[in-house]
């Protein structure tokens, strides 16, 4: 089924097109996206909730970066739908999953814009850095390299060793930590602890901005003054957080965090972020499943829901007549007691 | 003890998680951590089942050598979404792991064929000295209503006949053994009758049973839904030349390519081992016959 696009969506075929808009236009595109996601899905099924959680993040990001030319890596992908919408598929997003049709994740020979195949989790950070790599050796020192991964994703091997490596080349890389405290179901482990920490530390939050505007004003003056204000920055954060910052520690530039639905904030940050050469970390935080207020109450069953009436918030289910057997999941979780 | 890399939901561990909080963990995106934390509750006498989905399992194959099976610890291996996973596509299809687990010395590789079975392999891995024992079954429904039988311990490495047959036998391993069953009441109804087994096992192989099989067939048609390669379909040929069998074979499984998206049924026919698929092999193998010999 064809879904309507919203004015200033139907108009977004590519990136080049939202560029082309006003900064003031943005908030209006991303509830565009969201509800086109909203109605596609609610009628095709697939993943929703993470992609409702990131529709900020993807707009300004794409209004940012220079994308293909700039390397943009979502981690696992399930949160790529509105990025595949903006991106030359939207005509075609009603196929997603469907066989012989779109894919559900981000797939290198689907598009241009799609850099790198996904669909387990917390690759992103390791390619980013080995786009960055590449980009640096070959002099492309304008090229920005971004992952966005998950707190769910954040806690695997992997994202800790791309970290670890990360911190010691000083490669263009910003990695975005899209921090909903959720993986499928709810995240847990220490780190989690530890996001939340800094989330709700007061006087740090109170600074934030200001570190990140005067940092970008002062590096475009000069490389003197810019490390300046890297001391300044890290004997601020170090004084606010009180203990070290976990991030900073494996020698990334730690920003945030930030509200991760406020599109507006998020062109601003990210402007200035491009600007700031070695690896760096924006800590935004985001509810999975936003604006879609059953999604975000409930968001394990809402992160892949099948088909549902997206005005009751009713899931669609087949009636049968007779019992039916089980699935093989419910066998397993009902013997192992 | 119950233990799945951040998919409580999707595995429905949650049920134990809820039952019985202090045996069962959530450990978050971690599968190599899974495996070797579950290696380490072994140690200590307990039975870990580790449950991880086929597809996600290939992240933590060192795990399983080095940290399990060379010291041969009992851990149980539920890997789920084996086989083709539907619509998440290729990156998710858990097409690998009959392959490379069968490869590995000291595993027993398993895998139901509806529900009653998957209760009774988990029965049976849990005894003791089992050492590590893969059970693998795919996403979505069996085909039992009136599943929740007593438990029955499985010999190890004993498969089963599902039905006798003339001309061909068919040899399935899993829940894709129903596709079998479904072409075989077709083909029946058009004068064809190949008997059909159920493995069970494809490590070890059931030696009695392909003993019988290929000293009574030499058609025969291997059905899997996992990869041909390396698969029970190569086991099987394996167990030919070391036994000096001859026999006109056809392996139907994934192929050697990336298979795409879709629906599991939809995928399975376009690999060719729905019922339909594997209807066609025994009608291009087989001669119809008009009567039927064979005493039901």
């Amino acid at each position: 089924m064809q879904v309507q696009a919203g004015d200033l969506l139907g108009k977004i075929n590519y990136p080049s097109d939202l560029k082309k808009l006003d900064e003031e236009q943005l908030e209006q595109v991303c509830q565009e996206l969201r509800q086109y996601i909203i109605d596609v899905v609610s009628v095709n099924g697939g993943h929703f909730a993470a992609s409702l959680g990131v529709v900020e993040l993807t707009v300004a990001l794409q209004f940012i970066l220079n994308t293909p030319y700039d390397q943009l890596v979502w981690d696992v992908g399930h949160q790529a739908y509105g990025h595949k919408i903006l991106t030359g598929r939207r005509e075609a997003f009603h196929t997603n999953r469907i066989y012989g049709g779109l894919s559900g994740f981000p797939k290198r020979s689907e598009s241009e814009y799609d850099t790198f195949g996904v669909g387990h989790s917390s690759t992103s950070i390791s390619v980013a850095l080995g786009m960055a790599v590449a980009s640096q050796y070959k002099g492309e020192t304008d090229r920005q390299h971004v992952a966005v991964i998950g707190d769910g994703a954040m806690t695997a091997g992997i994202a800790f060793e791309a970290l670890n490596h990360a911190g010691i080349e000083n490669s263009n890389l910003l990695v975005i930590l899209n921090d909903n405290n959720m993986s499928i179901d709810p995240n847990v482990g220490a780190l989690k602890d530890y996001l939340t920490n800094i989330t709700t530390s007061k006087p740090y939050n109170r600074f934030r901005d200001d570190i990140a505007g005067v940092l970008a004003k002062i590096s475009s003056i000069g490389p003197d003054a810019y490390n300046m204000a890297l001391k300044i920055e890290k004997s601020i954060k170090g004084t606010l957080l009180k203990r070290s910052n976990f991030f900073e520690a494996l020698k990334f530039r730690y920003f945030g965090p930030i509200d991760g639905h406020d599109v507006k904030h998020l062109v601003k940050v990210l402007r200035d972020l491009r600007d700031i050469p070695g690896p760096k970390l924006l800590h935004c935080i985001t509810t999975k499943g936003k604006g879609y207020a059953l999604a975000e109450k409930d968001q394990t069953k809402w992160h892949a829901p099948g088909l549902f009436d997206k005005i009751t918030g009713e899931i669609k289910k087949t009636k049968q007549e007779k019992p039916q057997p089980p699935k093989y999941q419910d066998v397993f979780g009902h013997s192992i007691i | 003890m119950g233990i799945t890399p951040a998919m409580p939901s999707g595995c429905s561990l949650n049920l134990m998680m809820k039952a019985m909080p202090n045996r069962a963990f959530d450990v978050g995106i971690a599968e190599q951590h899974a495996v070797t934390f579950s290696a380490g509750l072994s140690t200590q006498g307990l039975i870990p089942f580790c449950n991880i989905y086929s597809s996600f399992m290939q992240r933590a194959y060192d795990q399983v050598i080095h940290d399990v099976a060379i010291q041969k610890l009992n851990v149980v291996f539920c890997l789920d979404r084996a086989g083709i996973a539907g619509a998440d596509g290729p990156t998710h299809h858990g097409a690998y792991d009959l392959a490379y687990m069968r490869c590995i010395p000291n595993m027993t590789v398993s895998a139901p064929m509806n529900e009653e079975e998957l209760r009774n392999l988990m029965f049976t891995a849990q005894q003791d000295n089992m050492g590590p024992f893969v059970i693998r079954y795919p996403r979505g429904n069996g085909v039992m209503v009136d599943w929740q039988r007593p438990f029955k311990a499985i010999p190890v490495g004993k498969g089963r006949k599902i039905n006798d047959g003339e001309d061909a036998a068919i040899l399935t391993i899993g829940h894709i053994g129903n596709e079998a069953v479904k072409a075989i009441t077709a083909l029946n109804g058009e004068g064809y009758y190949p008997a059909h087994y159920d493995l069970r096992f494809v490590k070890p192989l059931d030696e009695t049973l392909l003993h019988e099989v290929f000293k009574k067939f030499n058609k025969v048609i291997t059905v899997e839904d996992g990869c041909i390669e390396g698969g029970m379909g190569s086991a099987i040929l394996e167990f030919m030349a070391d036994n000096n069998y001859n026999a006109q074979i056809i392996r139907l499984g994934i192929p050697d390519r990336v298979v795409e998206h879709g629906e599991q049924p939809e995928l399975w026919a376009e690999c060719g081992y729905d019922a339909k698929g594997i209807a066609t092999q025994v009608r291009n193998l087989v001669i119809k016959r008009n009567t039927h010999t064979i005493a039901s």
